[in-house]
């Protein structure tokens, strides 16, 4: 292996322009090159045995209002599902119709307010997905890339959704 | 439309095995060989250049992304037309476009959730795949409960408007 090596930078050095280079080359072929001949899977494995730590990540980088609105995009997406995913499956197993479980929730009373606040809760996540998922569409067309017209975009999409869930809780 | 396409086909063909090969720029004699002699792994990748038969990570399947890429945008945009178009003009036959592609568009995003968070380095082999499964019975959990609901009650539609009636 070692010898390998030796010969390898041998040829390498010969046919090498840089004189600089050539020399250290030369000189440096005769000892033997403590390289070790891995697989990236070897290495990954090795590290795991000898219990290396990782570096940290998300404790430590900054939060910004790409990474924040990208990760709410991905959470809203996920809790809409999951929301229509227990609705779906709470009427499959209830014995009535959807009117009327709706009247017995709406005569239980809970008040205007909390009325207001849960159309505002059910509709804001659903406004978010929407317009950052028009913002994601944008991209994908290759467009709105700038620093400036991310964050403004960005902006525009909180903006929006806030706004929109708040017509919808009053409608 | 066209664009949203062009770019998924092109995304393909970018190689991003040169960014690896660049410092070796100046010394072109030594391009393969020292790469090949200090660090024959990646060497191994750098050589034959990105095309769709080779993915570039052994974590990525053999299978063309592009195609699957494409149908969910397709699907995003196609999702944006229907919603409005149902709630101002009702019919069953929209009722049942809705719970389509709500449930394709949560199926493809929950996927890619599974894919990123739950990968077998991490959890295991067999958590992986049973994550990914688990995401295919609930999504057709999800789309059967959503037809029935629109069969056999008001339809999904009708059920917003009337939630936010009541």
């Amino acid at each position: 292996m070692a010898l390998c090596l030796r010969l390898a930078s041998r040829s390498v050095a010969a046919n090498c322009s840089s004189r600089i280079l050539q020399k250290s080359l030369l000189t440096t072929s005769s000892r033997s090159w403590a390289i070790q001949q891995y697989s990236a899977e070897e290495w990954e494995r090795k590290n795991e045995k000898m219990g290396r730590p990782l570096s940290p990540h998300l404790t430590i980088y900054k939060f910004q209002l790409t990474s924040m609105l990208s990760i709410t995009h991905r959470a809203t997406g996920m809790g809409l599902h999951f929301g229509l995913l227990c609705f779906a499956g709470v009427m499959v197993l209830l014995p009535n119709s959807y009117p009327y479980y709706l009247t017995l929730l709406a005569g239980s009373g809970g008040g205007k307010a909390l009325l207001v606040a849960s159309k505002f809760i059910i509709s804001w996540p659903f406004f978010f997905h929407t317009f950052n998922g028009i913002r994601h569409l944008v991209w994908d067309m290759g467009k709105g890339f700038s620093i400036k017209t991310l964050y403004k975009s960005g902006y525009a999409v909180v903006g929006l959704s806030i706004l929109a869930a708040l017509v919808a809780a009053v409608v | 439309m066209t664009s949203l396409i062009a770019n998924g086909i092109n995304a393909k063909r970018h190689s991003t095995n040169m960014a690896l090969l660049c410092g070796f720029r100046r010394l072109p004699c030594l391009q393969r060989s020292v790469v090949q002699v200090t660090a024959p792994w990646l060497s191994a990748r750098a050589a034959a250049p990105l095309s769709v038969s080779r993915p570039a990570l052994s974590s990525q399947l053999a299978e063309d992304h592009v195609k699957h890429w494409n149908a969910e945008r397709l699907l995003t945009v196609g999702l944006l037309g229907v919603l409005p178009v149902a709630f101002t003009f009702p019919s069953p036959a929209l009722d049942y476009a809705v719970a389509l592609s709500v449930a394709v568009h949560s199926h493809w995003g929950m996927e890619a959730i599974f894919a990123d968070y739950a990968r077998p380095k991490r959890v295991g082999v067999f958590l992986s795949k049973a994550a990914i499964g688990a995401n295919y019975f609930m999504s057709a959990f999800l789309l059967g409960a959503l037809f029935y609901f629109n069969y056999t009650d008001v339809g999904v539609v009708e059920a917003v408007k009337m939630l936010w009636r009541a």
